[in-house]
């Protein structure tokens, strides 16, 4: 998983049935100074999160499958998680 | 999912069974505004996308499950077709999280006006 700020939303009338009903975020993968990092990606939705949200992204098939609850499909990308803070040396940092 | 610009068509003649009555497109990876091309590659087109149409493409196994055999070679396949991206920059810590207008939740925005990248 990665930690990545969400920076904007997707909307797409015509699209796989996969992604029927998801809510599409785009995510940019940061650095935990908060440095964009990397390319960004579009991200199915399973928290609720949305633009400004730092959040974790798990980029694998059947992570997707499993946090979506359904057999493996064409998801790859799932938001899974709202970070509210992290550590890291001894040093505390927030969103 | 990542976006990408369609560039063209591949016909092949022969071609692996699991690809017939499969379209191939030639995309280009950009931005979520368009723009920055990378380099292209082929992928199949599931959406029924035109040329300079704004898509999304998936890659990896999860292209193949995409199609409706998942028991096939494609490693990338066009899944949806862009109506609007909107972006929010990110410049330095905490530019994405800029606080929000007054009288409006934090953490989440009301929709912009459309801004259509589609190309017919």
């Amino acid at each position: 998983m990665i930690v990545a700020r969400v920076t904007g939303e997707v909307v797409a009338t015509i699209k796989h049935g996969d992604l029927a009903a998801c809510k599409l975020l785009l995510v940019q993968p940061v650095t935990l100074e908060g440095r964009a990092t990397g390319k960004p990606a579009i991200a199915v939705d399973a928290v609720d999160a949305g633009p400004g949200d730092l959040v974790l992204v798990a980029d694998e098939g059947n992570c997707a499958a499993q946090v979506l609850a359904r057999p493996r499909g064409a998801i790859r990308t799932v938001v899974v998680g709202v970070v509210d803070a992290w550590e890291s040396g001894g040093v505390a940092h927030g969103p | 999912m990542h976006f990408a610009r369609v560039i063209g068509t591949v016909v092949c003649t022969e071609k692996v069974s699991a690809f017939r009555a499969h379209r191939l497109l030639l995309i280009e990876p950009v931005d979520a505004r368009a723009e920055h091309p990378g380099k292209p590659l082929v992928a199949i087109d599931l959406v029924s996308a035109g040329p300079g149409q704004h898509v999304f493409y998936v890659r990896g196994r999860e292209a193949a499950n995409a199609l409706p055999d998942p028991d096939n070679p494609a490693d990338a396949a066009i899944v949806g077709i862009v109506d609007s991206a909107r972006e929010q920059p990110l410049d330095g810590p905490g530019a994405a999280a800029a606080p929000p207008a007054p009288g409006e939740p934090p953490g989440r925005r009301t929709p912009g006006p459309m801004r259509g990248r589609r190309t017919p």
